[in-house]
């Protein structure tokens, strides 16, 4: 159903002057309603492509269609739908809070309600006594909320926010992550980029992962942890070098799945096509012809958000791949 | 929406009082300074060298006429005089001359005045006189009596050569009947570049527009404040998703910036008509065109936010757009007239001078106020500031664009 879609993005690429292949054929969908969380390290191709989405570049090739529209047939229909909260304070430092929501208010002659637009935002965002703060003078945390009121003036049906938690605290940013989820149960369609997995986990239901420009995965959460398969983990009662040494069958084997050993330990991680069952059954066989070993516990889990993202960036990525998981971390902290 | 935009503008620059203090204290403190101080400078009373310069003039004569008529006015009491012979070229360079303070007039000779003279006959063909716009009014008086002395004494002698001394007694007639005796029009009198009125310039006639063009192109501190944190802060790029032609936003930043340099065209022509006169100085004139003056002042205004514009998508800060505009404005500024007026500057600099945007902007006031010129004589400035200033804002879109696109 085409008109279930807030976003259509078709084989979409778009190449700077200086820089070409910024973004290579990405192609993805989202229903209204849904949350998209757009995922990619730095330099990934995520602010091109919502510079693409609000109609600020003009695909080099591919097609984007937001709510059923197209930037060159209605740019204006499409734009007065949509609403974009930057990563920056986009806002105006020496305004108060309240004339700064009036006046992005007022952009939009054509909406009805001004007031009751402008205390809506100051509620949802729990503004009310801010009002008349310069906005220079408040608090990150309260120039992030005022920087989400100021998208939600004019009540877009499509929202794009540009990691709009950068540098806060956690009180902040878990009140502005349950504006975003309240906004969503009411109907509003999300695309939040972000490098907080976390924040994209408890609030996006689909996932779009760049990686230099090219869509690298598409898909749920769930999803995403599924494609990069599940992670093997044992214990035996001694050294698993003793066991190999008299057993290489043993070590050959554990070879083959790429797991690695050390102590009594056993682990390593599982292809996504795995049949587990019957790799848990093998594995079970093996101990069995050593007598003298004793499994003292086994698991096998799927991958846990951070882990699927390291795994699907892959090597070259190791480093920042490990900072966003440090980054994440520390948020559920 | 567009309304919006406007006031925005406006509440955000009146929230800023440094901008304010150099927008509009600054050059009200300038004009009062430099009027007063140079009061003298500009007056009859300047230094000698100048009154010399002022003294020169060029004799444009008929080649046919006689040697001895053209040294009778080549040798003119208290004057230089450069004795030409009137053809096209010479008239243009003497206009020249005169246009650009090298000589204070220019005298034209022609035949039909000399044949009337030696024949006794009444004058019908008139010798003109054209000033320079800033020759003071005692000069000028003093060379037309002087040109007058010699007309007269030529009629009397040729009188009483042609006919008996009780004739001649009879027609020479007194002063109270010079008309009768010489001819109805003997001297026309006009000023080169402007249609009737001579003014005196004065040092508030020079300091007030020229510390008026330098402060609208000051308008780079409040216009980079807004602009480079609508940049940077992603203001802009939001701007730029709402449903209306970002044209509007361009309007919404060049109508606030213009309003604001035409509340300083206001104020400071009220500082030099009423505040200079207060504290003893000479009082402004604004012409008999003045209304001339709005389209210069919307001109001047347009190219100093133009180059505002273009240095704030240029600069990364704040600080970068008001060094790299203040340094910029003070060279133009200097080079342009506003500091040192090109009058009195060498022929390189006054060559230089026309290279600077301040130069047109306050060439084109000065066309109104001291030479009383109109739209012939400003619309050459208009089309140089306004040609430049459209050349500004099309590298200032390209720049912002690329800069809102993170190339």
């Amino acid at each position: 159903m085409p008109d279930s879609y807030a976003i259509e993005v078709q084989a979409l690429s778009y190449d700077y002057p200086r820089k070409r292949d910024a973004l290579v054929d990405v192609s993805f969908d989202l229903v209204k309603g849904q949350a998209l969380g757009l995922l990619g390290v730095n330099g990934a191709g995520k602010s091109t492509l919502i510079q693409c989405l609000t109609g600020q570049l003009r695909p080099t090739s591919g097609d984007v269609a937001i709510m059923g529209q197209r930037f060159d047939t209605s740019r204006q229909g499409i734009l007065s739908q949509l609403a974009l909260v930057p990563q920056g304070e986009a806002f105006y430092p020496r305004l108060t809070v309240s004339e700064n929501l009036r006046f992005f208010a007022r952009l939009r002659p054509d909406l009805p309600d001004f007031n009751e637009r402008v205390n809506e935002s100051l509620d949802v965002c729990q503004l009310n006594n801010q009002q008349t703060v310069l906005a220079a003078r408040l608090s990150g945390g309260l120039k992030r909320r005022l920087n989400l009121a100021i998208g939600l003036v004019n009540r877009p049906s499509l929202l794009l926010l540009d990691e709009p938690t950068v540098g806060i605290d956690p009180i902040s940013k878990d009140a502005i992550l349950g504006v975003l989820e309240s906004l969503k149960t009411k109907g509003m369609t999300l695309v939040y980029t972000s490098h907080q997995l976390a924040e994209v986990e408890r609030l996006c239901d689909q996932l779009v992962v760049l990686d230099r420009g090219k869509t690298v995965f598409q898909g749920t959460v769930a999803a995403l942890t599924k494609a990069q398969g599940h992670r093997f983990e044992a214990r035996i009662n001694q050294a698993w070098s003793k066991v190999t040494r008299k057993r290489p069958e043993i070590a050959k084997w554990l070879q083959q799945w790429s797991l690695q050993t050390q102590d009594g330990w056993v682990q390593g991680q599982l292809p996504a096509e795995c049949d587990l069952a019957a790799f848990t059954g093998r594995f079970l066989q093996q101990l069995q012809a050593c007598p003298e070993v004793i499994l003292q516990q086994h698991s096998v889990q799927p991958l846990s958000m951070e882990a699927a993202f390291f795994e699907l960036l892959g090597e070259s990525h190791t480093a920042l791949a490990q900072c966003l998981i440090h980054e994440s971390e520390s948020s559920h902290v | 929406m567009f309304k919006a935009l406007l006031l925005k503008e406006f509440r955000l620059l009146l929230r800023d009082p440094y901008a304010l203090a150099v927008l509009f204290v600054m050059p009200v403190v300038f004009v009062l300074i430099m009027a007063l101080s140079l009061q003298t400078a500009f007056s009859d009373k300047s230094s000698g060298q100048k009154q010399v310069d002022q003294l020169g003039i060029v004799l444009l004569a008929d080649p046919d006429i006689p040697k001895d008529w053209q040294a009778v006015f080549a040798h003119l009491e208290n004057f230089s005089v450069t004795v030409s012979a009137e053809t096209a070229n010479h008239r243009m360079v003497a206009e020249k001359q005169v246009l650009t303070g090298g000589k204070m007039a220019m005298v034209t000779l022609p035949k039909a005045l000399i044949d009337a003279l030696s024949k006794g006959q009444k004058i019908e063909t008139p010798l003109s006189l054209a000033f320079a716009p800033t020759a003071p009014p005692a000069m000028r008086a003093l060379l037309k009596a002087s040109l007058m002395r010699i007309l007269v004494e030529k009629k009397i002698a040729v009188t009483f050569q042609r006919t008996s001394p009780v004739a001649a007694a009879s027609d020479s007639v007194p002063e109270s009947n010079l008309s009768a005796f010489l001819g109805k029009s003997v001297i026309t009198e006009s000023t080169l570049g402007q249609t009737s009125v001579t003014t005196t310039p004065s040092s508030v006639q020079q300091s007030v527009p020229a510390w008026l063009v330098f402060a609208m192109f000051f308008i780079v501190i409040p216009l980079s404040a807004t602009l480079l944190i609508e940049i940077s802060q992603g203001t802009l790029a939001r701007l730029h998703t709402y449903p209306f032609h970002s044209g509007w936003l361009l309007l919404g930043k060049l109508l606030p910036f213009m309003g604001v340099n035409l509340i300083q065209t206001a104020l400071m022509f009220a500082t030099g008509l009423w505040l200079v006169p207060l504290l003893g100085g000479e009082s402004l004139t604004l012409g008999q065109q003045a209304i001339w003056l709005v389209p210069v002042a919307l001109s001047v205004s347009l190219t100093a936010i133009a180059l505002a514009l273009l240095i704030s998508v240029l600069a990364r800060t704040h600080e970068q757009a008001t060094t790299l505009g203040g340094v910029l404005n003070l060279l133009m500024g200097a080079v342009g007239g506003v500091m040192v007026p090109t009058f009195v500057m060498p022929e390189t600099m006054q060559t230089l001078a026309a290279f600077s945007p301040m130069n047109w902007g306050l060439e084109a006031f000065l066309s109104v106020t001291l030479r009383q010129g109109g739209w012939a004589e400003i619309w050459h400035w208009l089309a140089q500031l306004v040609g430049f200033a459209l050349v500004l804002l099309g590298v200032a879109s390209w720049r912002l664009h690329k800069r809102l696109l993170g190339e």
